[in-house]
């Protein structure tokens, strides 16, 4: 766990000051519209994240920590946490600053139910995307990876839509039926469908990487 | 005398590139340099004994213990500098030590800031800016900083100024003091490896050309140079390598004092790691 | 004791330092029974590699001018007198025989060396 530990502490580390830049960056968005904190903060917490892969790939990081007391098993391990923790992160800073910067500003359309909303909502997202991004990651590298995972993101969308029409079809429901029929259990649907696919991601990336030679 | 490395039967093929049957044996308390070009194979067999890649065949041994059962409990042990690879350029010689404290049990953090102090390494700048020596520097406190045995270093002295070079082969000669200690070093400076090495191994082309004590290389083997007409009259079993060159031949000799009693032949010139090595790569039967 | 190596010599590194320590050891500035360098030490110290050192060690070992114990060092060894002087006059032998030898070539007579050598053998 200790090693674990410290993997997550190097790719945190990285980007410390950038994020302190990000951050503030962000704060902007104070005085103009708050709501938009909600889903920028997941949004660029998780791109962070995964940008750990191109710092390692900058370095040729992962030939030195291979000669580390570590396995493959745990790399991969360390990162997928490291990228859920900071997009929990995104999350939390996501609903809860921007409820507080709300309330501070006394702002009209402050609600919370809202908030935690559309934040779980950008979370659930990015976590779809990374649960597709990381094995490509360690697939194909960072720099190819970025463009494989764009034409990835289209596909994804395309099929997405596709199961939709396709169920809309045979229910034989209008589409606003079929997403006010769905938005009772959108998050639980979505909680789900994100677990399964980040464990199938994971032991993926672990396949992958085993028969990779960095 | 125990080894504290050990490969049997080494191989691995590329599409453009094999390493062919590698065996090497080095014994505790020893230094040895693994020479050969650029693309030789150096850093390939390095990285078969890290057990970064996955090898075709082949044993390999550190301090006794098979390194693919025992991976983790030898790594805990061994220092290592890679030439191109280290952790990243945006962390500072302060942000490394807190990461490197949770990778090794035997990290010393002590140890550890009395380098960067010894190098004069800025602990709360980012290694970024560093010049390639004081990258090195970085790589080499982090190599020595958890009471390693064994160190592995591929090409440490590249990019180095003659003084570093210096000061780095007396870090070299500090750790082997301990006679339980032992150091593979892969060069292609071979002058740095002349003087403290105690094992030659020439690498070229994926395969072991030699692996001996240095002492025997330097001390018995030399280069003949002949005229055509003496050269005729050597029998092919008695040189390595031969050179023509534009008025002389070029003969590499295993054992000069046995050519000298051989043939009658007046220039018998000492060959140091260089020239054998360019002897090999370059000459011909 | 000095011990000075010379990187660009015809002579074998371990030679030298086998050769410094013998005539350490003849002219008594390393005494009986003391102790050597140890191999590391040494090795560090003239910036040369542990078994270049071990070489020569073992060679003086072999050739009855230290003794060496597991695990506590190198020492010498106390002299044969008689032993000693016999093999200064075998190397005393061998430069005479490479005197005549030129000699016999330039034709030189015994007389002319028997003069120079005299003549020699006073100025020291």
């Amino acid at each position: 766990m200790k090693i674990i530990e410290g993997l997550m502490i190097k790719d945190f580390l990285n980007v410390k000051s950038y994020l302190k830049i990000f951050m503030l960056t962000l704060m902007i968005f104070i005085f103009f519209n708050t709501q938009m904190l909600t889903i920028f903060f997941p949004l660029c917490l998780g791109m962070v994240a995964i940008s750990s892969f191109n710092y390692d790939e900058l370095t040729k990081a992962n030939r030195f920590i291979l000669t580390l007391p570590v396995n493959k098993k745990e790399i991969i391990r360390a990162r997928y946490l490291y990228i859920f923790i900071m997009t929990l992160l995104g999350f939390i800073l996501g609903f809860t600053l921007t409820s507080l910067i709300q309330i501070v500003k006394q702002d009209s359309t402050f609600n919370v139910m809202q908030n935690l909303f559309t934040s779980a909502g950008a979370s659930i997202g990015m976590m779809l995307l990374q649960s597709f991004e990381i094995p490509i990651m360690y697939k194909f590298g960072a720099e190819k990876g970025r463009i494989i995972q764009s034409i990835g993101i289209i596909l994804i969308m395309l099929t997405i839509s596709g199961i939709a029409t396709f169920l809309i079809k045979i229910l034989n429901i209008s589409l606003v039926t079929f997403l006010e029929m769905l938005e009772n259990y959108i998050v639980y649907i979505a909680l789900v469908i994100i677990a399964i696919l980040y464990i199938c991601s994971y032991m993926l990336s672990i396949k992958i990487y085993k028969k990779i030679e960095v | 005398m125990e080894n504290i490395l050990e490969i049997k039967n080494l191989s691995k093929k590329y599409d453009d590139f094999k390493l062919e049957n590698i065996n090497l044996e080095l014994p505790k308390g020893m230094i040895m340099g693994l020479v050969g070009e650029n693309g030789a194979g150096k850093t390939t067999t390095i990285r078969s004994i890290l057990n970064m890649i996955n090898v075709d065949s082949g044993e390999i041994k550190i301090f006794g213990l098979d390194t693919k059962k025992h991976e983790k409990e030898v790594k805990e042990d061994i220092g290592i500098v890679l030439d191109d690879s280290f952790l990243s350029e945006y962390l500072t010689p302060k942000d490394i030590n807190k990461i490197m404290k949770k990778m090794y049990k035997n990290w010393d953090e002590k140890i550890y800031f009395n380098y960067i102090k010894e190098f004069d390494l800025p602990e709360n700048k980012i290694s970024k800016g560093f010049s390639n020596g004081m990258k090195m520097k970085l790589k080499i406190a982090v190599a020595l900083s958890h009471h390693p045995k064994f160190l592995i270093l591929d090409e440490p002295t590249a990019g180095l100024d003659p003084v570093a070079r210096n000061d780095l082969l007396d870090i070299f000669q500090d750790f082997i003091e301990d006679e339980e200690h032992g150091i593979l070093v892969s060069s292609h400076i071979t002058s740095d490896l002349e003087h403290i090495a105690d094992y030659i191994t020439f690498i070229n082309k994926g395969e072991i050309i030699f692996s001996k004590d240095k002492n025997e290389l330097i001390d018995n083997y030399g280069i003949v140079k002949c005229t055509e007409d003496e050269f005729k009259k050597i029998d092919k079993d008695d040189y390595l390598m031969m050179k023509k060159r534009k008025y002389e031949y070029d003969l590499l000799v295993e054992n000069k004092s046995e050519f000298k009693k051989k043939y009658d032949i007046d220039v018998i010139d000492n060959a140091n790691i260089e020239e054998i090595m360019v002897m090999y790569i370059k000459g011909g039967k | 004791m000095n011990l000075i190596i010379s990187n660009n010599s015809e002579t074998p590194i371990y030679m030298q330092i086998k050769n410094k320590m013998k005539n350490a050891i003849n002219t008594n500035e390393l005494k009986e029974t003391e102790a050597l360098p140890s191999v590391r030490n040494l090795a560090k110290d003239l910036r040369i590699s542990v078994l270049t050192v071990k070489k020569a060690y073992d060679e003086l070992e072999q050739e009855g001018y230290i003794k060496t114990v597991q695990g506590k060092g190198s020492f010498v060894i106390p002299r044969n007198k008689e032993l000693v002087k016999e093999e200064q006059i075998k190397t005393i032998e061998e430069h005479i025989d490479k005197i005549i030898k030129i000699a016999k070539i330039t034709d030189i007579s015994k007389e002319e060396i028997i003069d120079l050598f005299n003549y020699l053998y006073e100025e020291e």
